[in-house]
């Protein structure tokens, strides 16, 4: 080996040079034709391609002049007179300028190249490059089949991050969107969208303490506060060891554990204020497994606490997939559909709509691609139901997956999965694999000619996209931003094409459905709301937890017998139902039986089926305020009333809530509620002033006598 | 092609199937506000500014992308329009500077709105970008109609040098890690510029001299 390229290798390993000069070395040994490169092609050849290299700095001209000045390697020639450059003289260059440049080297070119790959996989690549290259060359089985590689983007961005210590280099962006052909502005604007991906150095632990309702009136500001004044920290500072970052976080829907943080994936429960260390280590002090659960009947609950759900056998022992088999082998689709249908079965994310009509008009398409979604999104403020059934029973969400795939025809299914829930999504994809092993998904499934795959994916940060057609984009690999309708998702779903998209609580309604028969189901609950229903209860119960009871159940059942009454035998003041976009029912509705129809009379919400529940000494106010914020931190900002009108609800609740009201706050809270609800693009907004509109309703002097500070 | 006859604010008025309640109200002299919509492309119907009450539908409706049907009964000025339109001018006032929009501002002046009403909270305040030989981008005066966004992507140029920072109230116009415009793939074919509705987006020599004879 020449005596000169001994010595750039010696340098690059005792790093007294850049690993950008064989970088350059590189670009110039790939490219060269018949022993020449012009100048300004080798510049921007190596512009382009370095900025996709993760951790390397092309631009920065430094490590290129030395390269050409101090190794003797190259010699150049200038275009117009032939004159002759070598040396020193090289760095005085105008490097922009065409000049044939050649290697004054003499080994031949393949003996050349091998030598610079190896010590480019030596020196150059980092292994988190490596690692980035494995992950974009690999088959991605669980998220997906033969979808547009766009599709893939927010699980890519979601590994990439792990590799790359928690947050994406502006190199490792470059790169994914190279490998996935899409502008590098698309790549980033989705980045920009959910809060979960970071494009500027984070903690390595990022501790995430639940700032909504459930868990500030059991004193999570406290322990935010312990934690921050422990670290010296504001909320959303980094420490200066890059150890630790303190994030602002809404609703974690933990509040069966309240207060409740994430560090990191890891989640913590029931902090206190001697409970530093356990989130300064990342060591809870709990099992994370545990599921606080009850109530009068158990359909979608049946396993909960009963089987592992890591174990298919278990699930299996429990009846689990009978229903799938019976589908399959004794049920056309239409049948299925007319089951559901005989079920009266309505959605459980909050629009209960009918699902079997859904499933009806979605299959009532031209032959074509079909799809079915389970949102399990889940980040409604005090909302903790889909997630107590995913831990804990994911096999009953994916069985009633399955069936309304066959029922509709599609062939692909996805579970999403808020970004949040880490642990869910481990369960998901490990009993996807379990099923899949065991012969339940693939290619004509148990010889029953059905074909179907599922594919589960992550959330990022971002309440809307439980909105079902902000979830259809955020899959297809874009900002969350809800679409304009019509068309229906029934018409045009995901990529334009037919789709059903189901609550997860909904779907584990299925298989009971399908093994017991829809008239079974249809004669629990009342006449006018069938079956039953999960709710997630918190705040000042004694037993927070999820309970399924038949409709027509009253809400002191509810609140008294299952969730053991209020804390310290206080009274009740509120009881926030819905959740952040739900309304107030009060102590005078306890005796109302839950049902759609009596809620509706007293002006309830059943929704999602959250009951968030407030004593007599929780401050209205602030927690009026702290829905007010909910809704500005989670507006996508694609429509005006609901970008600007959120923000401008939460600063007027602010100041209400600290005694600087205005005269005329309340007219204005009340106009600004029945705008967004009038013009917004998608059920956020329009139901952003909901809460607030009721609380005025209920409570006249909670915001009226607005100059003393309660 | 099928015609529909349909009644905006008492008028009967007849149109070919497909066309948006806003074209259908501009044939009998009916100007519907609008900020986000511009004719030759994509309506994105997010300002909600256009917004009209239809009889028999839950919410007032986006005019820009409302397709008229038989027999429908729109009102574009009814006491619920007025509101819902003074309102949102009224948010917007309070976040952006309006100063070189008098289209919006002969809106506001038509529904009485009060550009103080929502004033003292976060507002959308940005340095100008004077990056490039061409044109400035003055993002204190972005109403977020999106219309650079598209002009540069699919709906013209398919140059992708634009997209979204953050979100909510916080969103903004942005390049790929907020880098000058010389580093992006723009290509400086100033369709972006021509299509602002706002002061936002502006010739550098127009934004000079202006500078310099105020
Ligand atoms: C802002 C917003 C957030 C939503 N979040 C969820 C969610 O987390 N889970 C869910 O199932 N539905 C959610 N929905 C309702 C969905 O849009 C959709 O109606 C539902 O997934 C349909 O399933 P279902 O018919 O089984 O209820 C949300 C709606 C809005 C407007
Ligand atoms: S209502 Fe809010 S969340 Fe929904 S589209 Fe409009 S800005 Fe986005
Ligand atoms: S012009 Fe219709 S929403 Fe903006």
């Amino acid at each position: 080996m020449d005596s000169r390229l001994e010595q750039f290798a010696a340098d690059l390993r005792a790093e007294e040079i850049s690993p950008a000069a064989l970088f350059w070395l590189r670009t110039f040994i790939k490219n060269v034709r018949n022993g020449v490169l012009r100048s300004d092609e080798w510049v921007e050849l190596g512009l382009t391609e370095g900025a996709t290299v993760p951790g390397l700095d092309a631009t920065d001209s430094a490590a290129r002049l030395t390269l050409l000045s101090d190794y003797d390697l190259f010699q150049a020639e200038r275009l117009k007179d032939q004159h002759q450059f070598t040396g020193p003289d090289l760095a005085t260059l105008d490097w922009n300028r065409k000049y044939n440049l050649s290697l004054r080297v003499t080994d031949n070119d393949s003996a050349l190249m091998a030598w610079v790959e190896t010590l480019w996989a030596e020196a150059g690549v980092s292994p988190q490059a490596a690692a980035l290259e494995k992950l974009l060359a690999a088959d991605h089985a669980i998220w997906g089949h033969n979808l547009p590689k766009r599709s893939l983007l927010p699980e890519i961005l979601h590994e990439a991050q792990a590799i790359y210590g928690g947050w994406l280099p502006r190199p490792v962006l470059t790169r994914i969107a190279q490998a996935l052909d899409l502008p590098l502005s698309d790549v980033y604007g989705v980045t920009e969208f959910f809060t979960m991906y970071y494009t500027k150095p984070v903690g390595r632990k990022i501790i995430r303490i639940c700032e909504d309702a459930p868990c500030a009136m059991r004193g999570s500001q406290k322990v935010q506060d312990m934690v921050c004044w422990h670290l010296g920290l504001d909320p959303g500072q980094t420490t200066e060891d890059g150890e630790f970052t303190i994030e602002p976080i809404r609703c974690l829907g933990l509040c069966d554990h309240a207060p409740a943080a994430l560090v990191n994936d890891t989640r913590h429960f029931d902090l206190a204020a001697d409970y530093i260390q356990p989130l300064l280590t990342n060591q809870p002090h709990h099992d994370q497994h545990s599921n606080k659960i009850g109530g009068l009947v158990k359909v979608a609950m049946a396993n909960i606490n009963v089987i592992d759900p890591y174990r298919l056998p278990e699930y299996q022992a429990q009846g689990g997939l009978a229903a799938l088999r019976k589908a399959l082998f004794d049920m056309t689709p239409e049948q299925v559909i007319e089951a559901v249908k005989a079920s009266k079965l309505v959605g459980r994310g909050g629009a209960a709509f009918p699902t079997g009509l859904k499933w009806q008009f979605t299959a009532a398409n031209p032959p074509g691609p079909r799809y079915i979604i389970c949102n399990a999104d889940e980040s409604e403020v005090g909302a903790f139901k889909d997630r107590t059934l995913m831990d804990a029973d994911p096999f009953r969400v994916l069985e009633g997956l399955l069936i309304a795939c066959y029922a509709v025809g599609a062939e692909q299914g996805f579970v999403y999965v808020r970004g949040e829930h880490r642990l869910s999504y481990e369960r998901f994809v490990h009993a996807v694999g379990q099923l899949q092993r065991a012969g339940w998904l693939g290619h004509n499934i148990k010889g029953s000619g059905f074909t179907c795959r599922l594919a589960v994916r992550r959330g990022a940060g971002a309440y809307v996209c439980g909105e079902e057609t902000a979830l259809m984009e955020a899959i297809e690999g874009k900002r969350g931003f809800p679409r304009l309708r019509p068309p229906y998702p029934t018409t045009h779903g995901l990529w334009g094409q037919p789709t059903v998209i189901n609550n997860v609580e909904t779907l584990a309604k299925v298989p009971s459905i399908i093994f017991h028969g829809g008239a079974w189901y249809s004669t629990l609950g009342t006449a006018d709301s069938a079956g039953t229903k999960l709710f997630a209860v918190s705040g000042s119960v004694r037993r927070p937890g999820v309970y399924e009871i038949p409709f027509g159940v009253t809400l002191r059942q509810l609140i008294y017998d299952l969730a053991g009454g209020i804390l310290n035998d206080r009274r009740v003041q509120g009881i926030l139902t819905g959740g952040a976009a739900g309304t107030f029912l009060t102590a005078d509705h306890l005796d109302t039986p839950i049902t759609f129809e009596d809620f509706k009379k007293v002006g309830g919400t059943i929704g999602a089926g959250t009951m968030m529940v407030f004593d007599d000494t929780v401050n209205m106010r602030e927690m009026l305020t702290r829905v007010g914020e909910f809704f500005a931190h989670e507006s996508c900002g694609k429509c005006y009333p609901c970008q600007i009108g959120t923000q401008r609800q939460a600063e007027i609740l602010h100041r209400i809530q600290h005694g600087h009201g205005r005269p005329d706050d309340i007219a204005t809270l009340l106009e600004l509620a029945q705008v967004m609800t009038d013009t917004s693009i998608c059920g956020l907004g329009q139901a952003a002033g909901w809460a607030v509109t009721d609380a005025i309703k209920r409570w006249p002097e909670l915001l009226g006598s607005m100059n003393d500070e309660r | 092609m099928a015609h529909i006859t349909l009644t905006i604010d008492n008028q009967s008025v007849t149109v070919p199937e497909g066309t948006t309640i806003l074209d259908a109200a501009a044939t009998v002299g009916i100007t519907i506000p609008a900020i986000c919509y511009h004719p030759s492309l994509t309506p994105p119907a997010i300002c909600r500014v256009c917004t009209v009450e239809v009889e028999g539908q839950r919410g007032l409706q986006p005019a820009c992308v409302m397709p008229v049907k038989a027999d429908m009964v729109v009102n574009t000025t009814s006491q619920r329009v007025q509101t819902g339109r003074r309102v949102i001018l009224e948010l917007l006032a309070s976040t952006v500077d309006l100063g070189e929009a008098p289209h919006i501002q002969h809106y506001m002046a038509d529904v009485q709105a009060n550009p103080q009403r929502f004033a003292g909270g976060v507002k959308r305040e940005f340095d100008v970008f004077e990056d490039n030989p061409f044109y400035i981008r003055d993002y204190s005066q972005c109403v977020m109609c999106w219309r650079c966004i598209q002009v540069c992507a699919e709906d013209v140029q398919h140059t992708f040098a634009l997209t979204w920072g953050e979100r909510g109230i916080h969103s903004h116009v942005a390049t790929f890690f907020d880098e000058d415009m010389p580093d992006t793939t723009c290509v400086f074919c100033g369709n972006c510029v021509g299509v602002c509705p706002t002061g936002a987006l502006k010739g550098l020599v127009e934004w000079q001299l202006e500078r310099e004879s105020s």
